[in-house]
């Protein structure tokens, strides 16, 4: 490669990096986070512990399913749907959309006794957010399009500019040597070593978003009047009249599976099966006439282009593949994450002799955008354990302490030095990640302490607080040698 | 040294690059109405995968030049092939 063409690639590695580097970063993290949404939102409702792991459903409790759902008919609720107990969550949940999220009574599936969790958006936060950044509709979507389409570029222009080095930078990592060097090391090492993953979620992720990012241009008139005529067919009665059980047992044989989900949509009961350890995310579904019960139908077998498109979503959504997987796919999430903070502060801290103003600014955009992104989300999971669990409108607390905090962030890094507002963070961070566990402890009983979900998590907490706590270490005693 | 102008114009022929994708992508489904569905996934899953190289051959080539015209050659091609789809 010629040193001109180099220096182009270079230019717009780093340009691009900057622009949306801040953008990739949030979306990384929080959708690394939403692997684990359903687990996530169990963590964040303890009192759901009460149902074990291997609950069956019974058909006392899919009776009083089907009281509810005729119950919400009455009172003019938009059309619910139910979320069937299951390896990753053994409640029964029946959800409705209220205009912010979704919504509903949780029930115990061996008695159809309702649970009362506390309020929640739990894992279905960091979920939307990483497909959103709470942005309104659709502008947030379209950032995230923009941010993955900036992202690409960014791989590949990363990929031709270490490709002589590929190999050797799989070994290279000088965490002795001087900030930059090592930085760079980290940024290149997390780079190469995961960039397998660092392609397919990219690419896939640009599948996913392609709707915003690669719009179909139409000269007809098709999309409004087909909306038109949807709108009139819109039937108000949506519950189903017909044994919700016996269908459930009739979709089970259909199936081959159990099903995870059940939507109702006007005349139709329909039962939806996840393809459990497997990476196609196209669900398999028996349709029932809700009046009825009667079999309708079930969904046609995909064709070959279509099969590959939803394997395509489930590499990215990661909702049927195991738990290895699932783990393997969390790995990677974090090493996009850590290559992206490591190149955002490698540009400032290579830069630190030459004082500009977009150096000054990226500096306070990395503390409020990478340390105070990773400080609101320990907030969050922190906020969920103080707000006393039957405040009411505690979800929305929940979300609003999560943006406070990430505001002060941003007042920190404004009002402090970048050093010491790193140091300030690292340490703030440090303490909110090892009081995840100890305020856990407090408000659980020690019984739910105890289970592999509560420990997974409060363990994951505490070892970010650490990282942390070392981190804000290495700072204080760096600054103190400079 | 590569002056600021000169970035400029190739950025602009990174974003033809994906304007000239959209065009393509939007007249080749628009030909084949049978197989819209199919047709459109398949458009975006290519159009995906070429979009990065698209946008990182403009800054690839050697003149800005060569990046603004042909990337403004192929919006108007695929510009034109969805003026006269049927």
């Amino acid at each position: 490669m010629t040193p001109a063409r180099r220096a182009r690639l270079s230019w717009l590695h780093r340009w691009a990096g900057l622009i949306t580097g801040w953008f990739a970063f949030a979306i990384f993290l929080t959708g690394t986070l939403a692997l684990f949404d359903t687990e996530l939102t169990r963590w964040m409702q303890p009192e759901t512990a009460v149902v074990p792991a291997n609950a069956t459903l019974t058909p006392r409790a899919m009776e009083h399913v089907q009281h509810i759902l005729l119950e919400s008919e009455h009172t003019g609720t938009s059309p619910s749907f139910l979320l069937l107990p299951d390896t990753r969550d053994p409640t029964l949940r029946i959800l409705h959309y209220d205009g912010h999220s979704f919504v509903g009574p949780v029930l115990d599936p061996r008695t159809g006794d309702i649970i009362h969790p506390r309020q929640t958006e739990g894992g279905t936060f960091f979920f939307t957010f990483h497909y959103t950044l709470r942005i309104p509709a659709p502008w947030g979507a379209r950032v995230v399009a923009c941010a993955a389409f900036a992202f690409a570029v960014l791989v590949l222009s990363g990929v031709l500019l270490h490709l002589k080095r590929l190999i050797p930078d799989y070994f290279t990592l000088r965490l002795q040597a001087a900030l930059p060097r090592c930085l760079l090391d980290l940024h290149v090492l997390t780079g190469s070593a995961m960039l397998p993953f660092h392609i397919l979620i990219t690419w896939s992720g640009l599948v996913l978003t392609a709707e915003n990012a690669l719009p179909l241009i139409h000269f007809s008139q098709v999309s409004a009047s087909t909306q038109q005529s949807s709108i009139a067919q819109a039937i108000p009665q949506w519950a189903p009249r017909a044994p919700l059980n016996t269908m459930l047992q009739q979709a089970r044989s259909h199936l081959g599976y159990a099903p995870s989900y059940v939507t109702f949509d006007g005349n139709e009961t329909t039962f939806s099966a996840i393809q459990h350890n497997s990476l196609n995310a196209n669900d398999l579904s028996a349709v029932f006439n809700s009046q009825t019960g009667e079999f309708t139908g079930k969904t046609t077998p995909a064709t070959k282009l279509e099969d590959a498109f939803y394997i395509l979503n489930g590499l990215h959504i990661a909702r049927s593949m195991g738990n290895l997987l699932r783990w393997l796919w969390f790995c990677g999430g974090v090493a996009s994450c850590v290559m992206i903070a490591s190149g955002l502060i490698y540009y400032t801290a290579r830069q630190k002799k030459h004082s500009t103003s977009t150096l000054h600014l990226a500096q306070r955009l990395n503390v409020t955008l990478l340390g105070g992104l990773l400080c609101a989300c320990l907030g969050f999971l922190l906020c969920n354990r103080v707000i006393p669990a039957f405040w009411p409108t505690r979800a929305n607390l929940e979300v609003e302490g999560f943006f406070c905090i990430w505001a002060c962030c941003g007042l920190l890094a404004i009002a402090c030095p970048p050093c010491k507002s790193w140091r300030i963070l690292c340490w703030t961070t440090g303490i909110a990640g090892l009081g995840v566990p100890v305020m856990d402890a407090l408000v659980v009983p020690l019984a739910i302490w105890g289970t592999a979900l509560h420990v997974t998590v409060n363990s994951l907490c505490a070892l970010t607080g650490l990282l942390c706590l070392g981190s804000g270490r290495l700072l204080s005693a760096r600054s103190r040698h400079d | 040294m590569t002056s600021v102008p000169e970035y400029a114009r190739r950025l602009v022929a990174a974003l033809l690059c994906w304007l000239a994708l959209v065009m393509w992508g939007s007249a080749i489904v628009n030909f084949c109405p049978a197989i819209t569905d199919a047709a459109t996934q398949g458009y975006r899953a290519i159009a995906s995968a070429l979009a990065a190289p698209a946008m990182v051959w403009a800054f690839w080539v050697n003149t800005p030049r060569t990046a603004l015209v042909l990337s403004t050659a192929l919006v108007l091609c695929g510009g034109l092939l969805l003026i006269i789809q049927p």
